[in-house]
């Protein structure tokens, strides 16, 4: 969704083309001031970056369902936004997610625990999944992000649960454990939510985008 | 545990070396007293050689047909992620997980290339005639350095993911990726001019080589879109379930293991017809 406000940069154009920072007739001081302010207020630092990983698999299927009947393993529903560096909202925005299942295992046959996910027209998107297992030669429990959206740097990410074993309950201190996290922002809060016979995880994971 | 993973390392890098040039089930075989714990190992396709970081920090280069240590070089960092050595020996390539290159001289010991990454080595690898270098960072486009010279010629376009590994044509008039979107993609080598581009693959090809009279490039990886194409006698690899990571190839043939996939990578080799590229 394209802002019709007047942002930081198309104010320094402005000024620019006159060759000074006098502000042309068709704009205010005082939008001047607001365009700059709101631009700082909303603006997003974009997501950090973690690798694609090597089970990447295109043509997933799109469902916010990834949990299937009988699955062991803690269910976790995972639900977020996208965003703009600019704090817009990202409708449109494709999400692929892949994860390893509860005991570790990528599914390359075929499609389990993969899926391809739309963000709705508020940049929303959510899935029903399971805790993915740890597995040799990963330190971490993850899911995979690769996030796209047209006129945005496109993003692979990593899903990281700040309960994981691994960080001792401290993932600010701890999250270098996994050599692969490249910022304690991809490690993120857990809530347990429901009664106590059908509990299940609850994470928000925020996307934020860059321009290209 | 890890040290007889380590020597199994090295003596399996020494059986595809020998499988390769003699074809007998009983290749001659040597080991190699490491002193430390290797983090990563590298055979030149000609020269005989092994290049092996250890956990002590250095970087050993073997005469392989001698059993002999040429050289231990001091690396400046460490916590090395991947290291390629060129076809005849003598340039080798370290990247650390902080994005620190350097290629080596073998024969000098020291640095001829050094320079900072955004991001930690994905892959890397030489022109058969060691001239040039093909690097790429984890999630970044490829990038070809003149080794003599000691500056970038060019860059790829950017691919989302990246590269996960590189390979010259015998001739190095040409470069082959095996890209994280899952496509296999063709370069001119002097240009980084995008040539051909396959996209059979489902999931991520992990290893590309051509083939040696230059007419097909093979890429392995762990699923492809129509199955049937397992092309089996053009490839060969390695035995065991606890393989190392290490891209190892011949003048014909390559083998592939990349943990944590050890245990179920390279279920197809598919063989790519690209004629219509080779000169």
């Amino acid at each position: 969704m394209k802002s019709e406000r007047l942002t930081r940069r198309d104010l320094l154009f402005k000024c620019a083309a006159l060759g000074s920072l006098t502000v042309i007739p068709s704009l205010s001081l005082s939008e001047a001031a607001w365009a700059w302010q709101h631009h700082d207020q909303n603006a997003r630092k974009p997501t950090a970056w973690d690798e694609i990983g090597p089970f990447y698999k295109r043509d997933a299927p799109q469902t916010s369902q990834l949990q299937r009947r009988g699955d062991p393993g803690l269910p976790v529903r995972v639900a977020g936004q996208v965003f703009d560096s600019r704090g817009d909202v990202l409708s449109g925005a494709k999400i692929e997610i892949w994860q390893a299942d509860p005991v570790g295992r990528y599914d390359l046959e075929g499609y389990d625990y993969r899926a391809m996910l739309v963000a709705d027209g508020e940049g929303k998107y959510g899935f029903d999944s399971v805790m993915p297992g740890h597995y040799p030669g990963r330190v971490c429990q993850h899911i995979h992000y690769l996030v796209s959206a047209p006129g945005h740097k496109p993003l692979t990410t990593q899903l990281y649960f700040a309960t994981d074993p691994v960080f001792e309950g401290d993932p600010q201190r701890n999250y270098t454990r996994d050599p692969l996290i490249q910022s304690s922002d991809l490690v993120r809060p857990v809530t347990l939510v429901g009664d106590p016979k059908e509990i299940h995880a609850s994470v928000n994971f925020e996307i934020v985008l860059e321009r290209l | 545990m890890l040290q007889c993973r380590v020597v199994w390392v090295v003596l399996a890098g020494v059986l595809a070396i020998a499988a390769a040039q003699t074809p007998q089930p009983n290749a001659e075989t040597i080991r190699l007293p490491l002193p430390a714990q290797a983090a990563s190992v590298a055979l030149s396709a000609r020269a005989n050689r092994a290049a092996v970081v250890c956990r002590d920090g250095k970087l050993r280069v073997w005469d392989l047909a001698e059993a002999r240590l040429l050289r231990v070089i001091a690396l400046t960092s460490g916590n090395i992620d991947y290291t390629a050595i060129s076809s005849e020996g003598r340039w080798i390539f370290t990247g650390d997980h902080s994005g620190n290159v350097v290629v080596w001289d073998s024969e000098t010991g020291q640095a001829q290339l050094q320079l900072r990454s955004p991001h930690y080595p994905s892959t890397a690898a030489f022109s058969r005639d060691g001239k040039w270098l093909a690097m790429a960072p984890m999630g970044d486009p490829v990038q070809v350095f003149d080794v003599h010279a000691g500056r970038k010629l060019y860059e790829t376009k950017a691919i989302t993911g990246g590269t996960a590994a590189i390979a010259f044509s015998r001739d190095n008039s040409l470069i082959v990726t095996a890209d994280a979107d899952t496509a296999v993609r063709v370069y001119d080598a002097r240009t980084g001019k995008l040539l051909a581009e396959n996209r059979d693959f489902l999931l991520e090809p992990l290893a590309v080589d051509f083939t040696s009279d230059g007419k097909q490039v093979i890429a392995a990886g762990d699923a492809k879109k129509d199955g049937a194409d397992t092309a089996g006698t053009a490839a060969r690899w390695l035995p065991g379930s606890d393989a190392p990571q290490v891209v190892q190839r011949s003048m014909s043939v390559m083998a592939i293991f990349r943990p944590p996939l050890a245990r179920r990578a390279v279920k197809f080799i598919a063989l790519i017809d690209l004629p219509e590229y080779w000169p």
